[in-house]
């Protein structure tokens, strides 16, 4: 039986240690003045787009869900995360 | 090993929760996923009226945002993914057959939860007492409709928590809670997600 398990208190707390680090690092990324704020902007979308799958996958669990849920929501990522990165390299212009 | 070990371990017990793990499966009751799915959606448009609206107007969007407090931005986002972790331990403990420290562990998710509904009236209130409401302009209309949507769907999770920490003494049937726990730790993970993509949105820089 290869049945997916549970996730296990370490595992579901290795990703909440992951999402912590991965706020601060969006947060400094907003707050700092060193980079392009355009580079620091698009990688903290690219962060959020991330946690979101994590928080789907591992919290919401979709890992162990049917394929087409995780799909599907990986499609919601893709299509509005990209959208907001989209729109704010077109509103550069 | 340990997925064999849960199996036996659930087979030897219940074959209802067996029958549950044996086959992929989504967690909790499936019309919750149909409330999941419809709010997700909503955002999603919403994300899409933001984008539009800062693409016709950057320089007012971006003068705005200087106006939020990203400090406070990143407290909520930690409360909420702290929150969120706690639940998740929570359904862990609940299928353990531990109701118990499920029960502390639910609680505790709303006390931490508490801290984001503290920080939403300290950032409105600020907003508020220097002028800036609903009707400033497009940017801050937009902010205080999504961010009070979503405010709504954390009021409503906080409400599903005390209904699971009272289901936790309450329910007798172990599947029953099992299926309450797991719909609304679903429900709450998603007002998180929510909140991890309109958090860095509402805070775009030119």
């Amino acid at each position: 039986m290869n049945t997916p398990a549970h996730p296990s208190p370490k595992q579901i707390t290795g990703v909440w240690l992951l999402l912590v680090a991965a706020t601060f690092v969006s947060w400094l990324l907003i707050e700092q003045h060193g980079i392009s704020a355009r580079i620091a902007t698009t990688v903290a979308l690219l962060i959020a787009g991330v946690k979101a799958r994590l928080v789907l996958r591992q919290f919401m669990e979709l890992r162990t869900a049917p394929w087409v849920f995780g799909a599907l929501f990986d499609a919601w990522i893709v299509v509005f995360v990209g959208a907001i990165i989209a729109g704010y390299w077109i509103a550069l212009h | 090993m340990s997925a064999l070990g849960e199996l036996v371990h659930v087979d030897l017990t219940n074959p209802a929760l067996a029958r549950r793990s044996a086959h992929r499966r989504l967690a909790g009751e499936p019309g919750v996923w149909v409330f999941i799915g419809a709010d997700m959606a909503a955002f999603g448009l919403f994300f899409l009226i933001f984008t539009y609206g800062r693409a016709a107007h950057p320089a007012l969007y971006e003068q705005s945002r200087q106006a939020l407090n990203p400090t406070i931005g990143l407290l909520s986002t930690l409360f909420l993914i702290t929150s969120g972790w706690l639940v998740a331990l929570a359904v862990g403990a609940a299928r353990s057959g531990d109701r118990g420290p499920a029960r502390i562990l639910l609680v505790l998710a709303m006390l931490v939860g508490s801290g984001f509904a503290v920080n939403k009236i300290i950032e409105y209130s600020a907003k508020i007492s220097s002028g800036i409401t609903m009707l400033t302009n497009e940017f801050f209309t937009y902010y205080f409709i999504f961010t009070g949507i979503h405010f709504i769907h954390f009021l409503i999770g906080m409400v599903a928590l005390a209904a699971c920490v009272s289901k936790a003494r309450g329910e007798p049937s172990q599947a029953r809670f099992l299926t309450w726990i797991e719909s609304v730790a679903c429900y709450w993970h998603m007002v998180d997600l929510l909140w991890i993509v309109l958090f860095p949105m509402l805070y775009l820089q030119l």
